[in-house]
């Protein structure tokens, strides 16, 4: 456990975690949603379509059978107004020629008029066929065993299941159209020895939509149920797929088609719809994985987009934090991001460059102390030395050595005082004269010195050694190369809150190129640049903007070949000077 | 990357999508659209199982609708159609000016020839020319005759043999024989007429033993008169026939081909006339025992009954010319009807029922003796044109063949017959 007791928490790892939640919390509920949707569905809305299908079905079997029933009646209706006693011994009369034709008509109007009707047959008991096809074999009709049935029977109607109606065509062929059969015993009224059977051949295709597997019939195994005959007259292929097992496992809904006589059994299944439904679940399954897992992974590209641009700014701030200034800073795209990258940065910059000015001056102190140390063992013999000269030039009465040796001695003093004490200007005007005077024997009277300096000025506190390394510029650089009439003014005065020494020389001045490349070195930044060389207009330049800022330091004007002036400014503050 | 990934991700999802889906429904989007051929036929067996095998081979870019049909309720379906505007794509119809006036003066059919000149493997020279005059109408060609057909009276050997008889030669003979075959449970001859089948094509060879019957059929067309001397004296001999009980009782009962060859092969009659288109039908034994006789001469004035026959062009192809016009249906029209003029299909139907080719073709070696029989018969004959080929309506032919039911049935007198047939002749002609 860290300080702030973050136990190790990241940004990253909690939007991975609140990413993993917003993609696998709605998937898990949307599933959860819709597999309970679909039990409820098949529990009940499906079993109430299925019913449907079963009364559908039903009822469409009912309208088939129904119209088989019209057709007996008519039929019926035709033959018992005008009734043929049909035999085969004596020719038929006129009338019974036009009767016979008009059923004959009749029945092929019905056959034509009800296209899923395959044949009408009238078999009278003289064996006489009358058929709404134009040729049949009359024999094999007759033949058969339904025919013999219904010749017994007390007229019930018998649904003979399918079968090819051979007896259709006049001769064999090689292929019979497949029927079911509606047969039914008539007696003419007043004479119950004038039988005639009704036979309608139903083509089988009209019942292809109940015995193919369509989807919609594909859960039902369904059949019909003929009782009157014991044994299913149909069976749809669902139904004729199931084992004995599956059928007795069933629950089975009945409806009756035709009464005592015709029953669908249907068997609604669930497992079918379950089967199909898993299929459908599990897709939906996948595709909201797959839709989630790449959310999730589109999600945790972006958000690395923002956190990893935070980590790496964080592991760049424990290795600044452990003193490495050198991070390679993290790129982005985002706005603000970006805005806190380059101020951090900036930031890190900074304090380097302030550590690096620190040391600098550190170490500048430290030379100082080693020159003043190395000056303090050496100066005390250069005094003894000094006096023991100046003593013999008083006792010799030369007053010039004796003046010369005194500046000296005062000059050595004040440079061995420290480089970062303050003194008053005075002080260090009263130290110029002690090095004008000796650089008066080196020139005599080739220079005029001149002094301005206000009295206000005299106090202000300013480091040491300004003045002495600039003077010694404009004799090395100016008035040594004049020869005679040279002209030295040093001025001082203060302005504003800034006090402003000005050291004057008539030398050659300096060339505009030269000039301009001096001034752009005096304009620099103290914190960016170290201080390696203690001489010279630069180092006294550095020093003046690293104690008081960068707005003051010094400012070289020149006009070649005829003047150079440097301008040295120093910040002036009345209150602290009085203190 | 990011890019990539977004790509592949909706990739991803539209094929989840597709695969939730079914692939089905894309199936369905990219199935090319199949024309469809409505093609209706009076073949109803024995054909279609070659339809199916044909359907099967063209089925990737054809998809032909069959509507089968037996005998006669095929022409009541086609009328319908024509009535209810739903003539099919392609269908069979029945020869001649008599049946398919109505679709020219209607404008439903197209002149063949376009379809000889659009068709690289059928030109109208692959066809005997005698059998294209059966579907000219004022010089032009409406249909593509398919099947020829030959009347042929044929007795069963055996039966005259048992029973001591001589083949008759007459309608003296008729009379003579047909109380013993009667005495026997043999009927004479089954003829029978329902709808007109086969009496009114029967009535057509008696009446064309009359010295100039055949002319004057060939006359009616101009003349509309159907009463001359050959159509008296053959309802005289349909009359005779029914007074001998050389027919059965029950004529409409009878009134079937497939009735006819059934009695015939069973031996429940000693003779028939009947038709090339059933050949097929004939028992090999039956065939073998058959004797292919001239029909009995009616009375001593007849022409010589051993120089003709009836016969002419049954079926021909006929082409909607609104399904022609279809640019979408024309080239799959062709197609079809070209595999109905091959030889795969002539010797299908010569085999499966007997209709002779009108395409110049080598014939096969046939496995029922009938149809050497017959193929021998018709070297020695000329052929007449039925009746139906020279009315002037289709309405007068129904009315001819109801004529004809009625006149076998015994309900109508030479002079009923006679006027009736007249009377739709003339109701057209008003």
């Amino acid at each position: 456990m860290n300080k702030s007791g973050h136990k190790g928490r990241t940004i990253r790892k909690d939007l991975v975690g609140l990413l993993l939640l917003a993609t696998i919390l709605p998937s898990i509920l949307i599933t959860t949603l819709f597999a309970g949707n679909v039990k409820k569905i098949i529990d009940t809305d499906v079993r109430a379509y299925q019913e449907v299908i079963i009364d559908q079905t039903r009822n469409s079997l009912e309208n088939i059978f129904t119209s088989v029933n019209i057709i007996h009646r008519s039929v019926i209706g035709k033959i018992v107004p005008n009734y043929l006693p049909l035999e085969f011994e004596e020719r038929l009369k006129k009338e019974e020629v036009i009767a016979l034709k008009d059923l004959l008509s009749f029945l092929h109007t019905i056959a034509q008029a009800y296209t899923y009707i395959n044949g009408i047959y009238l078999i009278y008991d003289s064996d006489y066929i009358i058929s709404s096809r134009l040729s049949i074999r009359t024999n094999v009709l007759l033949d058969k065993s339904w025919v013999i049935i219904s010749r017994a029977s007390d007229g019930e109607e018998y649904i003979i299941g399918p079968h090819f109606a051979e007896y259709n065509v006049g001769l064999p062929q090689e292929e019979y159209d497949t029927v079911i059969s509606s047969i039914q015993k008539f007696y003419m009224p007043g004479n119950s020895n004038n039988e005639i059977l009704i036979q309608v051949d139903i083509n089988l295709s009209v019942f292809q939509d109940f015995i193919e597997s369509m989807d919609y019939n594909e859960q039902i195994p369904m059949y019909i149920y003929n009782s009157r005959m014991e044994s299913s007259l149909l069976k749809n292929d669902i139904f004729n797929s199931m084992n004995e097992k599956q059928i007795t496992a069933s629950e089975q809904i009945k409806r009756e088609i035709k009464p005592d006589h015709l029953y669908l059994h249907a068997l609604p299944r669930k497992d079918h719809i379950l089967e199909k439904f898993r299929s459908a679940i599990l897709g939906m399954i996948l595709i909201i994985s797959i839709i989630s897992f790449f959310i999730f992974l589109t999600a945790l590209l972006l958000s690395r987009r923002i956190t990893s641009p935070l980590h790496d700014l964080y592991t760049y701030m424990k290795q600044v934090g452990q003193g490495d200034f050198s991070p390679i800073y993290p790129r982005t795209n985002y706005l603000e991001l970006g805005y806190l990258i380059e101020r951090f940065r900036k930031m890190v910059s900074d304090i380097d460059n302030l550590i690096e000015t620190v040391v600098s001056k550190e170490k500048e102190t430290t030379e100082a102390r080693l020159q003043a140390l190395q000056a303090k063992i050496n100066p005390h013999f250069l005094y003894n030395t000094l006096d023991v000269i100046r003593s013999i030039a008083l006792e010799h009465d030369n007053m010039d050595i004796n003046e010369m040796t005194l500046s000296l001695s005062r000059l050595f003093r004040y440079n061995v005082g420290n480089l970062e004490d303050t003194t008053t200007l005075k002080n260090e005007i009263e130290y110029i004269y002690d090095y004008l005077k000796i650089q008066n024997y080196r020139f005599g009277d080739r220079i005029t010195v001149k002094f301005s300096i206000e009295e206000e000025a005299n106090k202000v506190q300013i480091t040491r050694f300004v003045l002495q390394p600039i003077i010694e510029n404009s004799f090395k650089h100016g008035l040594e190369l004049r020869g005679k009439g040279g002209l030295l003014k040093i001025s001082a005065g203060i302005v504003e809150d800034t006090l402003e020494i000005r050291i004057f020389d008539n030398g050659p001045g300096i060339k505009p190129q030269k000039l301009l490349r001096i001034q752009d070195s005096l304009i620099i930044d103290a914190q960016k640049n170290k201080v390696k060389n203690t001489h010279g207009l630069n180092n006294v330049n550095l020093r003046l903007k690293l104690l008081y800022g960068n707005e003051y330091g010094i400012y070289l004007t020149s006009e070649y070949l005829k003047w150079t002036e440097v301008r040295v400014t120093i910040p002036f503050n009345p209150e602290l000077q009085n203190v | 990357m990011a890019k990539r990934l977004i790509c592949l991700f909706f990739l991803i999802l539209l094929g989840s999508f597709t695969f939730a889906n079914g692939g089905s429904e894309q199936e369905q989007l990219s199935e090319k659209k199949i024309p469809t051929i409505r093609f209706a036929y009076s073949w109803a067996y024995g054909f279609t199982g070659l339809l199916e095998q044909y359907k099967d081979r063209v089925k990737d870019h054809i998809r032909i609708e069959q509507e089968p049909n037996v005998g006669l309720q095929h022409k009541e379906n086609i009328l319908i159609d024509v009535a209810s505007n739903n003539l099919p794509d392609i269908f069979t119809f029945w020869s001649y000016e008599t049946n398919l006036g109505d679709f020219v003066k209607n404008d439903h059919i197209i002149d063949i020839q376009e379809y000889f000149d659009a068709s690289k493997l059928i030109d109208r020279n692959n066809f005997y020319e005698s059998s294209l005059k059966a579907t000219e109408i004022n010089g032009v060609n409406y249909a593509i005759p398919h099947e020829r057909f030959f009347g042929f009276f044929v007795v069963n050997k055996e039966i005259f043999k048992s029973l001591n008889l001589p083949y008759p030669k007459t309608w003296e003979d008729i009379k003579k024989i047909s109380p013993i075959l009667l005495e026997n449970d043999i009927i004479p001859i089954s003829m029978g007429s329902f709808k007109g089948d086969p009496g009114h094509l029967f009535f057509s060879a008696l009446t064309y033993q009359s010295p100039n019957g055949y002319d004057e059929t060939l006359e009616m067309k101009n003349s509309n008169n159907f009463i001359y001397p050959g159509t008296i004296n053959a309802t005289k001999a349909v009359l005779d026939l029914i007074k001998c009980n050389a027919i059965p009782n029950n004529t409409i009962y009878s009134g079937s081909w497939d009735h006819q060859i059934n009695e015939y092969n069973n031996r429940r009659t000693a003779m028939i006339y009947t038709f090339s288109w059933n050949l097929a039908l004939f028992r090999p034994e039956i065939a073998d025992n058959s004797l292919i006789i001239p029909v009995p001469r009616i009375n001593k004035d007849v022409r010589d009954v051993t120089g003709f026959t009836v016969g002419g062009i049954a079926l021909s192809i006929c082409i909607n010319k609104k399904s022609w016009n279809d640019s979408d249906k024309q080239n799959e029209i062709i197609q079809i009807v070209d595999w109905l003029l091959s030889e795969e299909v002539f010797i299908t139907r010569l085999n499966q029922q007997g209709t002779f080719p009108t395409l110049k073709m080598d014939i096969p070696e046939f496995k029922n003796s009938m149809y050497y029989k017959v193929e021998e018969y018709i070297k020695t004959v000329e052929i007449f044109g039925i009746h139906e080929f020279y009315f002037n309506s289709l309405n007068a032919f129904n009315q001819f063949k109801e004529a004809n039911d009625l006149l076998w049935s015994g309900v109508f007198s030479k002079h009923d017959f006679l006027n009736f047939v007249q009377e739709g002749i003339n109701i057209n002609n008003e």
